[in-house]
């Protein structure tokens, strides 16, 4: 046996509810795990038993047993389990110890031992497997966050641990990176015999590939079934399934099928109608690396925008310069008519709302409510909240945490607390970079559910996503971002398939122009 | 295959091409000891100049008005609080009548005040040159294993100036989206407390990532960690002999010796490490470090046989510190990287 968990309880340390609670597991050598609950149910905190950060690195109360290939982490610290564990966190860029990709992905590997012939080789098989050749003397801070992600697996898979833990690896991943990743998962299952447990909510590349499935909720396993519904699984980021008209419908990890796709028959005509948000011939990048250029895009109001596209590609880029954090080198953007390229971010942010991909910082208050107090205070709302902060919060299902500490939340459920914290002034525009990251199924479905009913009132959406099954069902168009440049859009129901990258041409700035109507700076 | 061959973006690269890190830890070691050894004022500017310059050369980075500022800042702070608390002296520059406050406020404190400032300067200008020139990883794998949680607090102590600096953006990018931008002193509470809670998550991430990489667990035999943890153990007794009973010296010297071999066979018997790639040693690393050596062997000679060339002591009246240009023209060997970086 090579992973034995025996009536694991862990409680953190100043809480009361354990975060597992009477946990029993066996997992056999050479088994693929697949582990899914919803935000906050327990999934990192099982994993870091198997590490030995429960509770070697996190304190708390632990009772039970686990064990690691006989070595039972009571004793064994992370460092003695380093050998057999390797794992890969949800946020893998405040693990990054050294400069750059290449250092820190040798940096475990000097650790082991290693003969330096080897360990060249190793990198060189990890570069090229995980297409990261290009970017190993990168600094890592200057790395998109599925950059940083494929960064975090070579440092994992490097050691070829015996067992190896992903906390939603493929969660920053675009379609083709997310295959390959699986494609290399299974290669060391069957030639190393690896044990691999994974805690992923995007769960339709792994059908093929789990050996089992195990559900947790509220720190108690559940249930532990033999395999997926469809062993066969459909090809990773594919679409699970479409209603009829073009509209597509998901299932949650359990096989159900979710609730109806909101009704989006009522779509505007667009035509001839102002754009609310207007981007005009722009040009962004870093230092002197440039990412974007000639970006033209429309976004009319009530319209709900995908921007889809590999890591790496600019999304984040493109958001950052809307919003006025990274000044475009070049060309315009428009709200509403009016030029705001140039203007302060705080003046900006009134009309047009952005959460980041990774928006820890967002949120500094004491509780998730007062995250919602604070934003409407800024903006000089706290009086009269156009949305009202306790039906927001019970919406995106944060009423039961609105009075905790919100860094303290789930991955899933900060994600949502920062949407809550930036929507609840019910803004013109909002930006959205990578908003499923870390939700699980239902949750995705109430965040759909909460921009359609937003865009009903008038507001406009772009999100920066690679999840293309979440684009294709919640949005009325997407816009595919390659190289720094809009390659082509695709309406809803025109193509209902992943993005096709390698068909679409690059579109004539000239072609996009819009024509805002009104004067700059108005 | 090895990565190098497969090409890739090598723009970011730092230039120029610094010393080797041990170099430059020995570096770090001789200019703090310097600094250590010091009380004169123009000696200890000295030791700053040369900082700088040599930080500038390896970096690229040349010292702006935010550094000058902060060095006086350094030396500005000793120097007001011990004029305030120090009532020694005999030049009167002000009388108080302020209660506890108040009373004779005299040139020699301080004089006093901005040495002892001066001297905290030159220290954490060396750390923090140390800091830009040397990657902690670079420490990290040179840190035994039995020093691991000395490891991951020179690590995150090393990246905390860049940290903060990281944080402090993050936030600050934030706050604006949330529609909030900080405008006066008044509002400093709103950033300090986020960007420590930030700092602190940041050093708390960095302490997860190694512990889940096995850092402090290097391979090794349970006996040669043993004779590590010894050697280190009994090197710390001798040193603490030294520092606090300068009668027992013999006795010290014992135990530094036996704590020295026991750390040379734990050495010995760990083998030698693996790397990726070493990093060469060169023949300018070499003259580097033995200029360096050879200017804090000056010093510390000094410091036994003639301690009143190294310091200066304003009490009980005031007098112009001496510069003398043989110990200055030491200092100035810590200068050797300047002269041995090439560019790329």
């Amino acid at each position: 046996m090579m992973i034995e968990i025996h009536n694991l309880t862990y409680t953190y340390p100043e809480e009361i509810t354990p975060a597992l609670d009477q946990v029993r597991l066996e997992i056999d050598a050479g088994q693929l795990v697949v582990l899914e609950g919803n935000s906050g149910s327990g999934k990192s905190t099982l994993l870091g038993s198997i590490n030995g950060l429960v509770p070697h690195f996190y304190g708390g109360r632990f009772a039970g047993q686990v064990k690691v290939e006989g070595l039972d982490t009571r004793y064994a610290h992370p460092g003695e389990l380093a050998s057999r564990v390797g794992t890969v966190f949800q946020e893998p860029e405040s693990r990054f110890i050294t400069g750059s990709v290449l250092e820190e992905i040798v940096f475990g590997l000097e650790a082991t031992g290693l003969e330096a012939a080897e360990m060249r080789r190793r990198v060189a098989d990890i570069a090229q497997r995980l297409n990261l050749v290009e970017l190993m003397h990168r600094p890592l801070g200057k790395l998109s966050g599925g950059e940083q992600q494929r960064v975090a697996l070579a440092v994992a898979m490097g050691r070829q641990p015996k067992v190896l833990l992903l906390d939603e690896p493929t969660s920053q991943l675009d379609q083709p990176t997310a295959e390959a990743v699986l494609s290399w998962l299974i290669e060391l299952h069957d030639s190393l015999g690896l044990t691999t447990l994974v805690a992923e909510h995007r769960l339709e590349g792994l059908g093929k590939l789990a050996s089992r499935r195990l559900i947790l909720s509220n720190g108690r396993l559940t249930e532990q079934r033999a395999a997926f519904p469809s062993a066969g699984g459909e090809p990773l980021g594919q679409s699970p399934g479409r209603r009829p008209g073009g509209l597509l419908a998901g299932c949650d990890g359990k096989g159900r099928m979710l609730s109806p796709v909101p009704d989006l028959s009522f779509r505007l005509n667009y035509q001839g109608s102002p754009p609310r948000l207007s981007v005009k011939g722009l040009a962004a990048g870093y230092d002197l690396r440039p990412v974007l250029s000639d970006v033209c895009l429309d976004v009319h109001p009530g319209e709900i925008v995908a921007l889809v596209g590999r890591n790496g590609s600019g999304k984040t880029t493109l958001l950052r310069s809307l919003m006025g954090l990274l000044p475009p080198r070049t060309g315009e953007v428009w709200l509403d008519g009016v030029r705001i390229d140039g203007r302060k971010v705080a003046e900006v942010a009134r009309r047009m709302a952005y959460v980041p991909q990774w928006p820890g910082t967002l949120l500094f208050a004491d509780s998730v409510r007062d995250e919602l107090t604070l934003t409407l205070r800024h903006h000089g709302l706290d009086q009269n909240p156009p949305l009202l902060p306790e039906e927001l919060l019970s919406e995106l299902g944060l009423d039961k945490v609105a009075g905790r500490y919100p860094r303290d939340l789930s991955a899933g459920e900060r994600q949502r607390a920062a949407i809550a914290a930036v929507i609840v002034t019910k803004p013109d525009l909002l930006l959205l970079d990578e908003p499923t990251l870390g939700m699980d199924a239902s949750t995705q479905e109430s965040l759909g559910g909460l921009l359609h009913r937003l865009r009903k009132d008038g507001m406009s959406v772009l999100i920066a996503t690679h999840d293309q099954s979440f684009a294709h069902r919640f949005s009325d168009r997407v816009a595919g971002l390659e190289g720094g440049r809009i390659i082509g859009e695709v309406s809803l129901g025109e193509s209902p398939a992943p993005f096709p990258y390698e068909q679409a041409q690059p579109m004539s700035g000239e072609a996009l122009r819009p024509r805002p109507g009104r004067g700059r700076h108005a | 295959m090895n990565v190098e061959a497969l090409g890739g973006d090598h723009t970011e690269r730092r230039k120029p091409v610094g010393r080797h890190p041990v170099a430059w830890m020995i570096w770090a070691v001789c200019a703090g000891g310097t600094a250590m050894l010091l009380r004169n004022p123009w000696h200890l500017a000295v030791v700053i100049v040369v900082s700088l310059i040599v930080r500038w050369r390896a970096t690229g980075e040349r010292p702006n008005r935010t550094t000058f500022g902060l060095l006086l800042g350094m030396m500005a702070l000793p120097a007001i609080l011990n004029i305030f608390f120090s009532r020694a002296g005999d030049t009167v520059l002000l009388r108080l009548p302020l209660g506890w406050l108040g009373g004779p406020y005299t040139l020699e404190a301080l004089l006093f005040g901005v040495t002892a400032g001066a001297q905290i300067a030159s220290l954490l200008t060396v750390m923090f040159i140390f800091g830009s020139v040397v990657k902690p990883v670079d420490l990290l794998r040179r840190t035994p294993a039995a020093l691991y949680p000395a490891g991951v607090a020179a690590t995150i102590g090393m990246s905390f100036v860049s940290q903060v600096r990281k944080s402090f953006i993050g936030l600050r990018e934030a706050q604006q989206i949330r529609g909030y931008e900080p405008r006066s002193l008044r509002d400093l509470p709103s950033v300090t407390g986020p960007l420590l809670v930030l700092t602190l998550e940041s050093a708390y991430g960095v302490a997860e990532g190694l512990a889940v990489r096995g850092f402090g667990n290097a391979v090794g035999s349970r006996a040669q960690g043993r004779i590590m943890n010894s050697g280190l153990a009994i090197l710390a007794v001798g040193l603490s002999v030294w520092a606090f009973a300068p009668a027992g010296l013999p006795l010290g010297a014992i135990f530094v010796l036996v704590g020295g071999v026991l750390l040379w066979e734990a050495r010995r018997r760990a083998g030698v490490p693996r790397r990726y790639e070493w990093e060469k040693w060169t023949r300018a690393d070499a003259v580097v470090t033995g200029l360096c050596l050879g200017e804090l062997t000056v010093h510390a000679i000094l410091a036994f046989l003639a301690p009143g060339l190294l310091t200066y002591y304003p009490y009980p009246r005031a007098s112009w510190p001496q510069f003398l240009w043989p110990l200055a023209m030491a200092a100035i060997l810590l200068s050797a990287p300047v002269w041995s970086i090439h560019d790329d």
